[in-house]
């Protein structure tokens, strides 16, 4: 559905996306996740044909986004981190505002438009005016607005921005249905734990480049595996240290009263082998563990390390 | 979910013009807005005071018994220039934060998403504030018609004017919508506009009176830098920069209707020298309709200057990453 390759963005001497490569097939809800200013909102600008690339490719149904921004603007629906609405229109007013725009009138789109209102929630809101909604209402009203004509790319930059955590669960909700629908979705968060849930897959990007890109699993699997394997031994620590110490995969090992953190770079398959042979040897282990981390603590460590290296 | 309208023939294409989304919901919006029905209250007000004066000093100048009727000419005059003056002051303010306005309420990049291209964008913003100009002087009709029913003034006089009006706020609404396109806030923009009409209808007398001055005041060829003889050189090819000033076509309308005389036709016999016709006749006697044509063209250049700013994304990068992508 998506396929970036070495797309670079400057503004000036600010180089906001460095050669991107990004794939995202058809039905996947991505979730793009980074600091502030990591690229996620500029690389969603340029996919909408909203922001001109300074060099690289894009294509969205393999639609030049990049040359011919003005045939993808029917595949995709477009919902800004930060979006304002009209005064004095009345939400069915609004939707039927664009739709519209996308050629579409007469009682056949307002029967569309109170369709699409029903499926955010905002059925019985038809007649309220725009502007005195909620805000966790307007969201929900401009997601119904991308869903107009039933594009098959939504892009929704931090959709659940500024909404309490009974609007998130709702908009969550929804997304999961149209993502169930077919519909090809990439979001961006900051609230990593809701995209870990709803997300098939997750995109890292910090200072214009991907980090990590895969599914939640694949990408935890290789954040953990960074992370040492404690070992709860009941006595017999010297021997357990001396076992370890023969094993070539162990690259470090540190004791912390009873349990030792030992930083081992084997697969699965190699610790089974490691556990083995603390075990054949007559060491008590009470508890072998790799520590496992979540993504906010992913999130953590890479801002961490940017923020020393900027230092 | 089928389009439902699709447009194929030409008055099809026309009739888009009426259902351009942007029209339709600008006219909306402002119509539903109290500002628009004061600016309505205000405006007419305005005129209904300069009329029942004039109508006041009209009846009550007389040395005798008789009225002169003939006096009303001057009341339309006033009540016309008044008109010209208002709708030169709301044009600006109501084009001038037209896409400016879409940026500050963050709608702007939403609205560029959508297949509307940005041509139409703009012209149906333009086109909503034409309208709530044309509307502003059809309700100041019934106090025009005071002077058409105690006549000196024909139908087709006061269609003229209208036409001027029409063609006024088109051209200043242009510039407005431009202005709005390149510059980020409303104020900023709203000011730019007021200087692009101040450029328009008084820079250009300036330009044409300092030619005037130099050629025929201090005697210096512009060309050569020598001296002339006064009277030797046509310098009336200078007048042609008055047809892009609206002030100008307003007071050629008024001289044509009321005085048989034309201002640009004077004004040709003065800059013309005395060896020379200068203009053509047919620019002289038809300047009114042939400025409003000029006019108009600006205004669509104008225009498609201002879809060029607002494409996003533009010409020159697609061509530039086309190139890099071959």
């Amino acid at each position: 559905m998506v396929e970036i390759r070495g797309l670079t963005k400057r503004f000036g001497k600010f180089l906001a996306l460095d050669q991107l490569d990004l794939n995202i097939e058809d039905g996947e809800m991505f979730g793009f996740v980074g600091p502030n200013g990591a690229g996620k909102t500029t690389t969603m600008k340029i996919i909408s044909g909203l922001l001109p690339a300074t060099s690289g490719a894009a294509t969205v149904n393999g639609i030049n986004v990049l040359t011919k921004p003005e045939d993808i603007k029917r595949v995709i629906g477009y919902m800004p981190d930060f979006f304002g609405v009209y005064d004095n229109l009345k939400a069915m007013e609004y939707m039927e505002f664009y739709a519209s725009m996308y050629g579409m009138c007469g009682p056949e789109a307002t029967k569309h438009c109170q369709e699409l209102m029903e499926l955010v929630d905002l059925g019985d809101k038809t007649d309220c005016y725009v502007d005195g909604l909620s805000r966790g209402m307007k969201q929900r009203l401009c997601l119904a607005r991308c869903l107009v004509h039933d594009p098959q790319l939504l892009i929704l930059d931090e959709p659940a921005s500024g909404l309490d955590p009974r609007a998130r669960f709702e908009m969550k909700g929804i997304l999961k249905k149209l993502n169930k629908q077919g519909k090809t979705i990439i979001i961006s968060s900051h609230i990593l734990s809701e995209l870990a849930e709803m997300c098939t897959t997750i995109g890292i990007i910090d200072q214009g480049k991907m980090i990590l890109k895969g599914t939640v699993d694949e990408i935890m699997h290789q954040f953990n595996m960074a992370n040492p394997i404690e070992i709860q031994v009941m006595g017999e620590l010297d021997k357990a240290l001396r076992i370890l110490k023969e094993n070539p995969l162990v690259e470090d090992i540190s004791v912390n009263s009873s349990a030792l953190l030992v930083r081992f770079r084997g697969d699965e398959e190699a610790k089974v082998t490691l556990l083995k042979a603390l075990v054949e040897q007559g060491v008590a282990v009470t508890s072998f563990a790799r520590e496992t981390g979540n993504l906010e603590e992913l999130f953590m460590r890479i801002t961490e390390k940017r923020e020393v290296l900027s230092k | 979910m089928k389009n439902i309208v699709k447009s194929h023939s030409i008055a099809e294409k026309c009739s888009r013009i009426l259902h351009n989304p942007v029209f339709i919901k600008e006219t909306k919006l402002r119509v539903r807005n109290i500002k628009f029905a004061v600016t309505i209250l205000v405006y007419n007000l305005i005129l209904l005071i300069i009329a029942a004066y004039g109508f006041e000093v009209m009846y009550h100048a007389a040395w005798d018994d008789y009225v002169d009727y003939g006096q009303v000419l001057f009341v339309y005059m006033a009540l016309v220039f008044l008109e010209c003056m208002m709708v030169a002051f709301l044009v600006p303010a109501f084009t001038a934060g037209s896409i400016a306005g879409e940026r500050e309420k963050q709608t702007l990049d939403i609205l560029l998403t959508t297949p509307m291209r940005p041509g139409e964008i703009v012209w149906g913003k333009l086109f909503a504030s034409v309208c709530m100009v044309v509307l502003l002087v059809i309700s100041s009709l019934p106090i025009l018609s005071l002077i058409y029913t105690i006549g000196g003034v024909s139908l087709m006089e006061m269609l003229q004017f209208v036409g001027l009006i029409i063609v006024a706020a088109i051209y200043l609404g242009s510039i407005g919508v431009w202005a709005s396109t390149f510059i980020r806030r409303t104020v900023p923009a709203t000011v730019f506009t007021f200087g692009g009409l101040v450029i328009v209808c008084a820079v250009s007398f300036v330009i044409v009176g300092a030619v005037y001055i130099l050629y025929y005041t201090f005697g210096i060829d512009l060309s050569s830098g020598m001296e002339v003889t006064e009277g030797a050189v046509d310098i009336s090819f200078i007048l042609l920069i008055l047809l892009i000033n609206p002030a100008v076509s307003l007071i050629e309308m008024l001289t044509g209707q009321f005085s048989g005389t034309s201002l640009m036709k004077l004004m040709n016999e003065s800059f013309s020298g005395d060896y020379s016709t200068g203009l053509p006749n047919f620019l002289l006697q038809h300047w009114f309709v042939i400025s409003l044509i000029v006019q108009i063209v600006l205004a669509i250049l104008i225009m498609k200057l201002a879809a060029r700013n607002l494409d996003p994304i533009g010409k020159k990068n697609k061509k530039r990453l086309l190139q890099a992508a071959s």
